[in-house]
């Protein structure tokens, strides 16, 4: 099975992806879009992909 | 073998006195473990406001001989605030009713007026404990305890803190995690933490259950056994299954029960650890009966009434072991 696509968000609090195991606020971490959606509609984290136009 | 007939039976009496005692047992408990522990002071406007600072961290200090000076930036501190929360508790009770003869008297306005009294302190105790974010406004809310604290946290997976907002001076609620059984190398972590952010911890207000799981420690590999005499002819002995302090790398801290926390899930699914210096509760107006309720009908009415807001002078003098199983080992 195709591994979940995954987006970049930046952490606006931080947050534990594992049990006891703490990212902090501000950083840039690729995540499944389900997870992304969860964490920007809890306001925890916004958008940090590439604007269109943006160089790679 | 039966009664014989015509036995008369106090099934077939109509003039019995009935017995009815006048002692009403209550027991709803009255404790309320973290607002009794922390300071009470005054405020004097719907939001009082405070700062904190902290000192740089330690980092290497040489300059060569001859140096010109430079001059590094002053960071200014945080300013934070609350929002007071208005919490009432009212009765209207008749006037005959309050004037017939009542059997412990608990129908009556005195005493209505001393449960609500103590009813309205556990609903203090509730806000600190439950996870309600701060809200300005006509009805507001004082941000809960768990709304500020972010640094010493172990929270389960999933979860993500909450803390003040200074954009827009609110507390923002942490998102739960997945919950997790409360173990010993989880309390060491939050003490960790604590220690190195400068907290003194000393106390741990926990679920009733999470307090159970706390004596389990006490089988940990790395902790020191009891030990207890038996006493001579071996009577009267004990089966000693408590502990209420915890000694560990970081401190001593009491383990406090706190009943208030069963009420549900979502109040008991954390662990908060609390240095009493760092925390206050300030009363806009103290909880007090409201005596100048206007009299309509042939009824007495009461209402207690009080305004106040939970202060956290600075969040890194507490912590919060975050998504724990708090009501049994599954919820």
């Amino acid at each position: 099975m195709a591994d979940a696509k995954k987006t970049p968000v930046k952490l606006l609090y931080d947050v534990w992806f594992k049990d006891d195991e703490r990212t902090p606020a501000g950083t840039v971490i690729e995540v499944p879009v389900s997870e992304a959606k969860k964490l920007i509609d809890a306001g925890k984290a916004e958008r940090a992909d590439p604007l269109p136009g943006d160089a790679e | 073998m039966a009664a014989l007939a015509n036995t008369f039976q106090t099934t077939n009496a109509v003039g019995n006195r009935e017995e009815l005692s006048d002692v009403v047992s209550r027991i709803t408990p009255e404790d309320t473990p973290i607002y009794s522990l922390i300071e009470k002071g005054k405020c004097v406007s719907v939001h009082p406001e405070w700062e904190t600072d902290e000192l740089a961290a330690p980092a290497a200090n040489i300059k060569p001989e001859g140096d010109e000076y430079t001059f590094g930036a002053i960071t200014p501190p945080d300013r934070m605030g609350n929002y007071t929360q208005i919490m009432r508790k009212e009765w209207i009770i008749s006037r005959t009713q309050e004037t017939v003869s009542n059997a412990g008297n608990a129908e009556k306005r005195k005493y209505q007026k001393l449960k609500k009294g103590v009813e309205i302190r556990k609903d203090v105790e509730f806000a600190i404990v439950d996870t309600n974010a701060s809200v300005a406004g006509s009805t507001r809310e004082f941000g809960s305890l768990n709304t500020w604290i972010e640094t010493n946290v172990s929270r389960g997976a999933g979860g993500a803190n909450g803390g003040f907002d200074s954009g827009t001076g609110l507390t923002v609620a942490p998102t739960d995690g997945t919950q997790r059984a409360f173990t010993k190398t989880i309390l060491d972590s939050v003490m960790q933490s604590g220690y190195q952010s400068g907290a003194n911890f000393r106390h741990v207000s926990v679920s009733p259950y999470v307090k159970s799981v706390f004596v389990t420690f006490m089988s940990d590999a790395n902790v020191a056994p009891f030990r207890y005499a038996v006493s001579k002819g071996g009577e009267r002995n004990t089966i000693v299954a408590t502990a209420d302090y915890y000694e560990g790398p970081f401190g001593t801290v009491m383990i406090h029960p706190n009943r208030v926390q069963a009420v549900g899930a979502q109040q008991a699914r954390n662990a908060f650890f609390l240095d009493t210096d760092m925390v206050e509760f300030l009363w806009l107006d103290k909880i007090q009966e409201d005596k100048k309720v206007a009299k309509t009908g042939d009824a007495d009415k009461g209402v207690i009434i009080g305004e106040g807001t939970l202060k956290v002078k600075n969040e890194k003098g507490l912590g919060v072991a975050a998504d724990l199983f708090g009501l049994t080992a599954a919820s």
